[in-house]
């Protein structure tokens, strides 16, 4: 009798607590003045939200546009690119009265277990970062609708299901071989000539992988720049740590990405301010100060707004349109690129405050059941443009 | 008159014992549920927030391929905690044994009906050396597991340095069936329950588990028991790294990361004494498996905000260790 009255007391405990939780991001109570406040007032905290006034608007608001319920698979939802990238797609879901539904994933047999219970769940597509030869064909079989982002399949068997599939919106991701690349010649140009380079061990992440195909193929290209050491494994800050102290002769140092701000910190408790530069991937906190000291010649991110596009081709595909007619080749996209100490504040000022990287309006725009005239010129051209200078020419007038 | 007394006496007695009889009975079946209470009480849970989408037959079959990974490594897990060892390495060591037998299946030509036994057989040869080199060099197991776990996932690592190996997808998705994998799953559920809780081999090792001195000293070889337990629980991860692969099609230096986390966390919310002894059964295994398998399944299909998803899980977790533990005494319900 005791067992069930503790199980009764827990159960009732529980349905209270999480009576303030809600379900997920269920958005059909967006206004028609394209104001997000609804999401700031949803979520209860500003910063987990945009709050902007975009003004008239030539497409349908999102009362007036039939619901969907669209899941998300990504590896977590707790670092700055993460809440970066939940921010935007809460913002798109009431936009376009969508439920989203979010899952955690990064193993391959986590993501086919997510894209089933996705489907359990009443999802009609579904955006997914790792994408597994199951997960088409339950997609497939479910009638529901799959689009990658921030990543891209290479193997030909997956390659070639997605080419027959009647439910593959599309892939996209940032190029980031020519992100490695960009980097290298960056370093180059400051003058730097030993360098070392460091990134996740192989195999743990295809994008820093291919980050390091960057660096290598870029650095083939200088005769005399000369590599003192490379790492590769998840201790980067212990590694940089030790390269500090073995090559004082080094003046460039390349990070595929992680968390800047121990980068940050080394270089300060190791004596490498003022003598050494910095090119790396993913921006943090401090960033402004290290471009401004010269530590930092190079960083690139941005990769948030990718889910938008993503977004685009799943909501085109649920809504019966078609854009891409190969759907094997990936659509590429910039990274943002931060050079100066304005290119940071313009960054913090129009990406990462209370104005989306591309405004419901503008994501309307990539939709052919609103724009007829969307086609694959057009996220091309949305995909190519993507930099400071854009986003600022895009939104200066949403400051005034 | 003094028969009369003697009578009643011994009526009374009976009655008395009648009633013991009748409250350890009751006590009985009241510690065969409890277990099981943790894991009703998440099914109704997820059913009710839900509207019942978790307890349809389609989430069921899901929840057969998504839990019967984890359930088959703990029924293996349930010997090596059951003597009172431990396994860090079972994550990566399936990592490695999906890198035999891809790199066999692609470059050897050998038939895919073969590639199950050898994954076992991998499997047991390399959770061994655990055994082996713990009772030959008196090194702790948990200190060893950890070694052979970094050794697994260096040539993990070195093997998909490049790229990750896929295998073709389409010639084993045949093995990724739900009713073999049904058949596999009640098979290995019904071996080890009874090796488990009815042969020598499982009641030495939960000897060994309640103190493995008195063990020694009753004559139990713990050097064979403490290997054995390691080849059981490779024997497991060689049959789960099969059928992952053919669920997944590839592997990649992640391949059986999460595994260890959630084998260790399955023993703890199914009340697996963590020390082993007599109190562990292979049921509480089983049951801590499937609790964590319904809980992510339930989760995700009740679209909470990811926000709040590990701060429930954590009430929930409470809520079921409260259920399936007697606090009173100190002990697990069992």
């Amino acid at each position: 009798m005791k067992k069930l009255l503790a199980l009764a007391l827990c159960m009732a405990m529980t349905a209270g607590m999480l009576a303030g939780c809600g379900n997920s991001v269920s958005t059909s109570d967006t206004n028609t003045s394209k104001s997000s406040e609804s999401v700031a007032s949803e979520s209860g905290t500003s910063e987990s939200s945009y709050n902007f006034d975009a003004g008239e608007s030539e497409y349908p608001s999102a009362d007036e546009l039939e619901p969907h319920k669209i899941g998300v698979i990504w590896y977590g939802y707790t670092d700055q690119l993460s809440t970066s990238m939940k921010k935007n797609m809460d913002y798109l879901a009431s936009e376009f009265n969508v439920e989203l539904v979010y899952a955690e994933a990064y193993l391959a047999e986590d993501c086919i277990s997510e894209t089933e219970n996705l489907i359990e769940a009443g999802c009609e597509g579904i955006m997914t970062l790792g994408l597994f030869a199951a997960m088409v064909e339950k997609c497939e079989e479910a009638g529901v609708y799959l689009a990658q982002f921030c990543n891209v399949v290479t193997d030909d068997e997956i390659l070639g299901m997605i080419a027959d599939s009647k439910y593959f919106a599309g892939m996209i991701t940032e190029s980031d071989v020519s992100g490695g690349e960009m980097m290298v010649e960056d370093l180059y140009e400051r003058g730097c000539r030993n360098i070392v380079w460091l990134s996740l061990q192989a195999g743990a992440s295809a994008n820093h992988d291919n980050r390091v195909r960057g660096i290598e193929a870029e650095i083939e290209k200088y005769g005399d720049l000369n590599v003192l050491a490379t790492y590769r494994g998840t201790d980067i800050s212990e590694a940089l740590t030790t390269f500090a102290v073995t090559y004082p002769e080094m003046d460039g140092i390349l990070i595929t990405g992680g968390d800047v701000e121990e980068y940050y910190q080394v270089m300060t408790s190791e004596g490498l301010s003022g003598n050494v530069v910095l090119a790396t991937f993913d921006i943090g906190e401090g960033t402004g100060e290290r471009l401004e000291s010269g530590d930092l010649g190079w960083i690139a991110g941005g990769q948030a707004p990718t889910s938008g596009i993503a977004f685009s081709l799943l909501y085109n595909a649920i809504t019966g349109n078609k854009i891409l007619d190969d759907l094997t080749q990936p659509l590429y996209r910039n990274f943002l690129i931060l050079q100066s100490v304005e290119d940071y504040d313009n960054y913090v000022k129009y990406l990462e405050g209370n104005i989306p990287a591309y405004t419901g309006d503008e994501i309307k725009a990539l939709i052919k059941a609103f724009n007829p005239e969307a086609d694959l010129a057009l996220y091309e051209e949305y995909n190519t443009n993507y930099s400071i200078d854009d986003i600022v020419e895009r939104h200066a007038d949403l400051f005034q | 008159m003094a028969e009369k007394v003697l009578a009643k006496e011994r009526e009374e007695e009976k009655q008395r014992q009648a009633e013991l009889i009748h409250q350890m009975k009751r006590k009985n079946r009241i510690n065969a549920i409890v277990p099981f209470l943790g894991l009703i009480f998440i099914i109704l849970f997820f059913a009710i927030v839900t509207g019942g989408r978790t307890v349809n037959s389609s989430n069921l079959i899901n929840l057969v391929n998504q839990s019967y990974t984890l359930i088959i490594v703990c029924v293996g897990a349930a010997f090596v905690y059951g003597y009172g060892g431990m396994d860090m390495s079972v994550g990566y060591v399936q990592g490695f044994i999906s890198v035999i037998i891809a790199v066999i299946a692609m470059n050897h030509g050998v038939p895919v009906w073969m590639i199950l036994p050898i994954s076992i057989i991998c499997g047991m040869l390399i959770s061994s050396i655990n055994g082996i080199v713990s009772v030959c060099t008196r090194v702790p197991v948990f200190v060893v597991s950890l070694c052979i776990m970094n050794i697994c996932k260096g040539i993990v690592a070195t093997a998909v340095a490049d790229t990750d190996i896929y295998m073709p997808y389409s010639e084993y998705s045949g093995w990724n069936n739900n009713v073999l994998k049904a058949i596999v799953l009640t098979v290995i559920i019904a071996a080890g329950y009874y090796v488990f809780e009815y042969t020598q081999i499982g009641k030495k090792m939960k000897v060994m588990g309640g103190n493995i001195t008195t063990a020694k000293h009753s004559g139990i070889n713990v050097t064979k028991y403490t290997i054995l337990a390691y080849v059981i629980i490779g024997a497991t991860v060689g049959t789960v790294a099969f059928f992952t692969l053919t669920r997944t099609g590839v592997v990649t230096a992640s391949t059986g990361s999460g595994l260890m986390l959630d084998v260790m966390t399955a023993i703890v919310l199914g009340g697996f004494p963590l020390f082993g002894g007599a109190k562990a059964k292979i049921r509480s295994a089983v049951v801590g498996a499937v609790t964590v398998s319904v809980l992510g399944n339930g989760l995700t299909i009740w679209g909470l905000n990811p926000n709040y998803v590990d701060g429930v899980k954590g009430i929930l977790f409470l809520i079921i260790v409260y259920i399936s533990y007697e606090r009173k005494k100190g002990e697990i319900f069992n």
